[in-house]
């Protein structure tokens, strides 16, 4: 079928073209609302501006196509293979991308907001600028998550999206907006997340082991049981933050913001604490062996039988701490 | 690409000796990193070979190389002394793209004017003067924009001081002709602009012709890029960059921008001139320095309209018309759209007179009505912040 019979005879009231052959089709600017083009080849197709809202696209071949600025809002296009597909300011505003396969793919300042993303596979993608507020990424099975991996998402914006579970591995969330996303049992190792937002996020489980973390904001997030060995969170602000049974073992955490964060039972064994903010942080049962608390201020900290022996103590301020054996420090 | 590893190194060898390899450097540095780094310890943390091999595999071909280093010489606020940069890079560089015996190499010195080596065949491309690959290059771009008519008439109406409505007859003339014709009546920019608006504003579609003769006064800027080498040496104070888009980040990852508003720059660098600086005032931009939240902006954009769109009509304003060629494409995707708001508020304009500037390159988009809702939504969504 070439360009003009489908134009035709979508004009005419027929919408169903399931199937259909059309590799390398041009269809720029084409308005084919609601259209059923599942299981098609459009491999290659030139779809620039296309009018895809509500369009079927389940497990169509769109590998390589061009689907820059096309709309595709609640499209369904689950199952379908995007790899190296460009949708550059893309239109998936609500569209059901579930098992989609769009690795390699350019999602420059996308728009995914709301979108579903359950079990897509999205390693390697570009998803730098784009808007993915409130979608859902959310592990439903053991096998079956979102792969983000290696994705770069380098000032994304995710706020509230439901990321429990997803494979970020090596991703790029440097100055991405992560602000209350639940990123749950989330694989971040090696993920690079300066300067990033995660005020309020949910990061419980979470596994950001090597991961570096300069100057992201953590204020109000919930870390508990996270695994942060090896992190880089030089500056990084963790104000109020829930911390308990956190694993930073040689974490650099110097000049951190820890003041009023909770963070009973913690492991901080041979991190690097230098210079870091306390204050009145609840340290019950720390267990602080060979770190470095060089400069580190821990006035009104509650210290109760954290494990202090062997720490670097030098210049550090106690005044009104409770010590390990619960006296208040005078 | 194969390169001729002895050439490659005389290339190399020679770029690392010249009296300016600092600013040859920063040129390379800029087209590879994407961002301006004015720190010559972070320029040189990067070496020579490592930014040649990188430019040439990012610029496939000498055209892509000439243009884009004259495309980046005319956003810095020293044209002057980069454009002899330019050249020198151009030079050298441009004997990568052929198998150019190395008995041809440095046919260009600093002081001395270019000299064109005979013309052979295989060698054509990297023979011809830089003004007709620019020249090339720009009938290629105006040739592809859908007002092509229309810019033809204005050209040849200007060219040739009378009006003619049938287009083959202009064709019979040849776009390139015409254009280098222009360039030859008129000396200078200034001189274009006043050929082109004493044409344009006499006609009944004043409005539409005054946007077809910036477009093509923009378009032909490239032809009026100094390359004077002497003048290069008049300068010896430092060059100062107060872009104010650029970071001394040395991050790379970041996709910067550099574009300067040109009317601008001629400014700073007058006021240079008469009073050097000891220390450059680089503004630099953090980010974190905004007063809005830029998320918020761009949400504010995307849920209502078409993102592509929008990005092309920023750019437009910005940068120049959007005549949707490779390069157009390619230079759009370096961008994201929270980095082109950023450079609209980085003006400082009154919203009356972005307003103004969107609705006009949304008028002159494809699709019209389309582009106009557009600019509509980025005018609303900027209200709510200036």
């Amino acid at each position: 079928m070439n360009k003009k019979e489908l134009i035709d005879r979508y004009a005419s009231g027929e919408t169903i073209f399931s199937g259909s052959k059309l590799p390398g089709i041009n269809l720029v600017g084409a308005d084919l609302i609601g259209i059923t083009l599942n299981e098609a080849d459009l491999h290659g197709a030139n779809l620039l501006f296309s009018y895809l809202n509500r369009a079927i696209l389940t497990q169509a071949n769109l590998v390589g196509a061009n689907l820059s600025g096309a709309s595709l809002n609640q499209a369904d296009l689950s199952g379908a293979d995007l790899r190296s597909a460009n949708l550059h300011g893309v239109l998936l505003q609500g569209a059901n991308l579930r098992e989609t396969d769009i690795t390699l793919a350019i999602l420059l300042d996308a728009n995914l907001i709301g979108a579903d993303l359950r079990g897509a596979d999205l390693s390697g993608a570009n998803l730098t600028g784009a808007c993915l507020r409130g979608t859902n990424m959310r592990q439903e099975k053991k096998s079956y998550n979102t792969n983000l991996q290696a994705a770069n998402l380098y000032k994304a914006d995710l706020q509230g999206a439901n990321m429990k579970g997803v494979d970020l591995a090596r991703a790029n969330l440097s100055g991405a907006n992560l602000k209350e996303v639940n990123l749950r049992d989330a694989d971040l190792r090696k993920a690079d997340l300066s300067g990033a937002n995660l005020k309020g996020a949910l990061l419980t489980d979470a596994n950001l082991v090597g991961a570096k973390l300069v100057g992201a904001n953590l204020s109000g997030a919930n870390l508990v049981r996270a695994k942060m060995m090896h992190t880089e969170v030089m500056g990084g602000n963790f104000q109020s933050a829930i911390m308990t049974h956190a694993m930073l073992s040689r974490a650099n955490l110097s000049q951190a913001n820890l003041s009023l964060a909770r963070m009973n039972h913690a492991d901080l064994s041979r991190a690097n604490l230098s210079g870091a903010n306390f204050v009145e942080a609840e340290l019950i049962e720390v267990f602080f062996a060979r770190a470095n608390l060089t400069g580190a201020d821990l006035r009104n900290a509650n210290l109760t039988r954290a494990e202090l022996m062997s720490a670097n103590l030098t210049g550090v301020n106690l005044r009104g701490a409770i010590m390990p054996d619960g006296r208040v420090n005078n | 690409m194969q390169l001729s590893a002895s050439v490659f190194d005389e290339v190399v060898q020679y770029l690392n000796t010249h009296e300016e390899t600092l600013r040859i450097k920063k040129l390379i540095f800029c087209i590879c990193k994407k961002y301006w780094e004015n720190d010559p310890s972070i320029v040189n943390s990067v070496s020579t070979e490592a930014l040649i091999q990188e430019l040439i595999y990012l610029k496939p071909s000498s055209e892509q190389l000439t243009f884009t280093v004259y495309k980046l010489v005319k956003t810095l606020n020293r044209p002057k002394v980069y454009g002899a940069v330019a050249k020198v890079i151009i030079d050298e560089v441009g004997k990568l793209y052929s198998n150019t015996p190395a008995t041809l190499l440095h046919k260009t010195e600093f002081v001395t004017s270019a000299v064109e080596t005979k013309p052979n065949l295989e060698f054509v491309e990297q023979n011809l003067s830089e003004e007709q690959i620019i020249l090339v290059k720009i009938t290629n771009d105006l040739a592809n924009h859908p007002e092509i008519e229309r810019l033809k008439k204005l050209i040849f109406a200007t060219a040739k001081n009378k009006w003619e409505n049938n287009v083959e007859i202009i064709n019979s003339y040849g776009l390139k002709k015409l254009i280098w014709t222009l360039r030859q009546n008129n000396p200078t920019k200034l001189k274009l602009k006043e050929s082109l608006y004493r044409i344009a504003e006499n006609i009944n579609k004043k409005t539409l012709y005054v946007a077809i003769a910036d477009l093509i006064i923009d378009q032909m800027d490239s032809l009026y890029v100094p390359i004077n080498l002497n003048e290069a040496q008049v300068y010896d104070t430092k060059i100062i960059h107060v872009q104010p888009n650029v970071k001394s980040s040395a991050n790379a990852s970041e996709q910067d921008t550099l574009i300067i508003d040109y009317n601008e720059s001629q400014i700073v660098t007058e006021l240079n001139l008469v009073k050097p600086v000891t220390s450059p005032p680089i503004t630099t931009n953090n980010g974190s320095k905004r007063d809005y939240d830029p998320f918020e902006l761009h949400l504010d954009i995307v849920q209502f309209t078409n993102p592509l769109r929008a990005k092309i009509i920023l750019y437009s304003v910005l940068f120049h018309p959007w005549d949707q060629s490779g390069q157009d494409w390619s230079i759009l995707s370096s961008y994201t759209l929270d980095d082109l708001l950023e450079q609209i508020l980085q003006k400082h304009c009154p919203l009356k007179e972005i307003e103004t500037r969107l609705y006009a390159a949304a008028k002159l988009l494809p699709d019209q009505d389309t582009s106009l809702q557009t600019a509509g939504i980025i005018v609303q969504a900027l209200q709510r912040i200036i």
